[in-house]
């Protein structure tokens, strides 16, 4: 009798940290999407629709392509973090192409402020794709552009 | 972003910029099935047969096209807290491209080389 109690222990035990161990490894991998990331919310919600049987297999098939993407995406908004960085600093107004290609780095978009010398700056950019809302065009482009 | 030196419009293996592979084909049937229906990932996994860690690149690849728009659930009003689903929608363009990618999908009767498919 007492050998099947304690079969019956290690069994609901191995399940439960079989499922422990996924949900820590399911987290892990949610926890490295950007927090933005769409990802996130919708492979929370599927994980709902799995079958408690199916999930262990549903997860562990996810975990290496999602790992990469999740990889990919963070690594993308640490780079457009840091080019947004660089900008926050970025003083030399004559190098027009060279900030342009900064803010397109930063992914920054038409109607996004960004901060330089303390100064606030709504991103608008004319027909050609540069940049009109920037100091530099006062400075160095004269009455034209603004 | 690095580039692209393929040509879509001749290289058999790529529809567009996706790489036609058994899979995409297998989600491609499966969402040409019901073309304005809209589709989560795990009912497409199921019914197209797909592994979840191929499926959700995949998507991701339509979504980038534009072959598949996104939209979420709205919040159930007793359950607030509850992850919405995501749902997927086929395009006009992605109801054309999808279409392609089937019809290049190998058959026995004209393919002699397994993996290998061709356009007629």
């Amino acid at each position: 009798m007492t050998f099947w109690i304690e079969l019956g222990l290690v069994v609901v035990g191995a399940r439960l940290l079989q499922g422990f161990i996924l949900g820590l490894l399911f987290e892990i991998v949610l926890r490295f999407f950007p927090t933005a990331n769409p990802r996130r919310e919708e492979l929370r919600a599927e994980l709902r629709a799995v079958p408690s049987k199916e999930q262990p297999g549903w997860i562990g098939h996810l975990l290496l392509s999602q790992l990469r993407e999740a990889i990919s995406a963070r690594v993308a908004e640490l780079r457009a973090a840091r080019h947004r960085r660089q900008l926050d600093r970025f003083v030399d107004y004559d190098v027009v192409e060279e900030l342009t290609n900064f803010v397109a780095h930063a992914r920054l978009n038409d109607g996004d402020t960004l901060t330089m010398d303390g100064a606030d700056y709504t991103i608008t950019r004319d027909q050609n794709g540069h940049i009109v809302a920037l100091p530099y065009r006062s400075r160095n482009v004269g009455g034209d552009g603004q | 972003m690095s580039a692209r030196s393929t040509n879509p419009e001749t290289d058999l293996c790529r529809i567009g910029y996706v790489k036609n592979t058994k899979a995409l084909r297998r989600v491609a049937k499966v969402l040409l099935k019901d073309p304005k229906g809209r589709h989560y990932g795990y009912s497409l996994s199921k019914a197209a047969d797909v592994k979840s860690g191929v499926l959700y690149p995949l998507l991701t690849r339509l979504l980038a096209e534009g072959w598949v728009t996104d939209e979420w659930e709205a919040h159930e009003a007793d359950d607030p807290g509850r992850p919405r689903r995501r749902y997927y929608r086929v395009t006009a363009d992605g109801v054309s491209q999808l279409a392609r990618i089937v019809a290049t999908e190998p058959h026995a009767a004209t393919s002699t080389s397994p993996g290998i498919a061709w356009t007629q």
